[in-house]
């Protein structure tokens, strides 16, 4: 998006990627055209439904993506480093290093044979060159600093002696141990129980601020996105379609989609009455279109919409939205608000 | 308004083999609970606290080890099991994964089929009831030659309540239905449970983890922990003021979602 090259403080830089999946007929195009940012110290969530690209994206930075991927275009930049043409070997330890990840299951990101200090102490050999002892007493600071209580006795443990809560706090704890600059978290709190799940992004936003993190963070969950977030991009149909500050975002989203979804988020005083929700389904990935992606389910489609495909666009600053009509909901915010 | 169930004093233990023997868990420690009459009831509360046990105990589908279960009038622990099946018509439980109960093979008609034979004699009969189910749950008549993997999430979860509804019951055990579906179509689905709790004068129980679906669609909510419902009230004066420490802790530390947009918050705080 436009404010990317504005900013250079940006700690991640994702211009223009575009990532399909199969070939010919079968040709699944699962992001189209996406650029976005992350600064410095900042937690940019991607936020959207099933199958609309958010964990393609975020996958996509330094070849996490499976091999059945196909990177059809875009370029990828952690600070000044390209990463998008550098191969997985080359990436492995530039990796290692710099990006930290935590994913949904913490469980099978874990080697069920090893004591917790082994996987939390071997990255940082590897990669920081400690001895066997230091980065075992790092691994001990690492453990309370995910606030796990009794560091010492989970060090000794197996993951499956550990709560789900704890193995992915032991998870966070390894991703951050070689003191990367950006950390990716792909739907981090989703197989957790509630109270566990608050518990966890509090202790993201507060490592983040010790540790002078950038966060790029993927979820479905508007719930949690809104405890979390500092920015919120939206995907559907495998593109942004709306960007901005959190906060601006949730008063009053500019793309009919946003405003759609978070009136379907059902919440205590909407009960008594239906919510609404969107009609019919986002389109077949494997079609190409030229109009909006949303035109057959929006409810302020014009003949336009189905002809172009609105680029994303600022329309009040930071806050960028992919519609051709973006300013009538700019409009009827103002009077209303 | 009658009470349409009431459960007292429910416990419940399971036994779990595993290599170092076996271990028992309390799944229930004396719950007691009651869904009025055309009222629903949501459970809310971790996994592990009992709201799945607690609802399988409720229908019989794995009986208390102590307490009762009243159904209406009828004592489920102590009528015969032929009385109970007959019985069973009456409450009807719907799961997060419609695919448990659906027959993966088999058209998605026969499967709601399957649940009249008792019921409709004649076929024709039979056939027509199937239609005037799907389209009550807002899928095509002519679907019922489909198979479960030809539909997507949200009309699976469509089916299984049709499948539910067949048996005309006055209670639905409401397991975490929309739990694995995106917004926008878990939207569909709550307001289609409402529509047809208006349509059907249905009773709801409601279990789910998640308090912004729980708070919408219930009149009242229990609150669950280790076996044991902690606090209950009416939705909004829970939600303002729970006295319990659990309760509390839950409230605080669960990600909610709150609508701030201005444009809406007045249409939806002004409705009476």
């Amino acid at each position: 998006m436009s404010h990317s090259s504005e900013n250079s403080n940006a700690l991640l830089r994702i211009i223009d990627l575009s990532v399909s999946f199969g070939e010919g007929r079968a040709r699944l195009r699962a992001v189209r055209n996406v650029s976005l940012d992350v600064l410095d110290r900042e937690i940019h969530a991607l936020v959207g439904e099933s199958g609309a690209g958010k964990s393609v994206t975020a996958r996509a930075i330094p070849g996490l993506w499976p091999h059945t991927a196909h990177l059809e275009s875009g370029a990828v930049y952690y600070r000044d480093t390209e990463l998008s043409s550098r191969s997985r070997e080359q990436l492995r330890s530039f990796r290692g290093a710099k990006i930290g990840m935590v994913f949904q299951d913490p469980g099978r990101h874990l080697n069920p044979s090893l004591p917790m200090g082994r996987q939390v102490s071997e990255p940082m050999e590897e990669h920081l060159g400690l001895s066997r002892g230091a980065a075992r007493a790092r691994a001990l600071r690492l453990l309370k600093l995910v606030e796990l209580s009794d560091a010492r006795r989970v060090l000794r443990s197996y993951p499956h002696e550990l709560s789900g809560g704890m193995k992915q706090r032991a998870l966070i704890a390894m991703a951050i141990s070689c003191g990367p600059g950006l950390l990716i978290a792909d739907e981090p709190t989703t197989a957790l129980d509630a109270t566990v799940q608050g518990q966890i992004l509090s202790l993201l936003r507060r490592l983040r601020d010790q540790l002078d993190m950038g966060i790029l963070f993927v979820s479905h969950d508007f719930g949690v996105v809104q405890a979390v977030a500092d920015r919120i991009s939206v995907m559907y149909a495998g593109g942004i379609v709306e960007s901005a500050p959190a906060e601006l975002l949730f008063q009053g989203p500019l793309h009919p989609y946003t405003d759609l979804l978070i009136s379907a988020i059902p919440e205590p005083h909407k009960r008594g009455s239906r919510l609404r929700s969107v009609p019919g389904a986002a389109p077949d990935p494997r079609l190409s279109y030229s109009g909006c992606p949303f035109y057959a389910r929006c409810p302020l489609a014009r003949d336009i919409c189905a002809r172009v495909a609105p680029p994303l666009v600022e329309h009040a600053p930071g806050h960028y939205a992919a519609c051709h009509f973006a300013d009538e909901l700019r409009k009827r915010d103002s009077v209303h608000g | 308004m009658g009470d349409c169930i009431v459960a007292e004093d429910l416990w419940k233990t399971h036994v779990r083999r595993g290599v170092f023997g076996r271990t028992r868990v309390e799944a229930l420690r004396g719950v007691s609970v009651s869904v009025q009459k055309g009222r629903t009831l949501g459970i809310v509360g971790e996994s592990g606290a009992g709201k799945s046990t607690l609802a399988r105990a409720l229908l019989y589908l794995d009986p208390p080890d102590r307490g009762t279960v009243r159904f209406g009038e009828v004592e489920l622990g102590s009528i015969s099991a032929r009385r109970l099946r007959r019985l069973r018509s009456r409450f009807q439980i719907v799961f997060q994964d419609p695919n448990s109960s659906l027959n993966p093979r088999l058209s998605i008609g026969a499967s709601i089929e399957e649940a009249l034979v008792d019921r409709i004699r004649s076929r024709p009969e039979r056939r027509d009831r199937v239609g005037q189910l799907l389209a009550q749950v807002g899928l095509s008549p002519d679907d019922r030659t489909r198979v479960p993997h030809e539909f997507s999430g949200g009309q699976r979860q469509r089916i299984g309540i049709a499948r539910a509804l067949a048996a005309n019951p006055e209670l639905l055990v409401l397991d975490e239905p929309v739990s694995s579906l995106d917004v926008s179509i878990q939207a569909q689905i709550l307001n289609l449970l409402l529509d047809l709790k208006d349509q059907l004068d249905l009773t709801y129980l409601f279990i789910s983890h998640d308090l912004n679906v729980v708070s919408f669609l219930s009149d009242d909510i229990a609150v669950m922990t280790e076996g044991c419902i902690v606090e209950r009230g009416p939705t909004e004066q829970l939600l303002r003021s729970p006295t319990e420490a659990y309760t509390r802790k839950l409230f605080e530390d669960t990600p909610v979602f709150h609508d701030t947009r201005l444009r809406y918050n007045e249409q939806w705080r002004s409705k009476p």
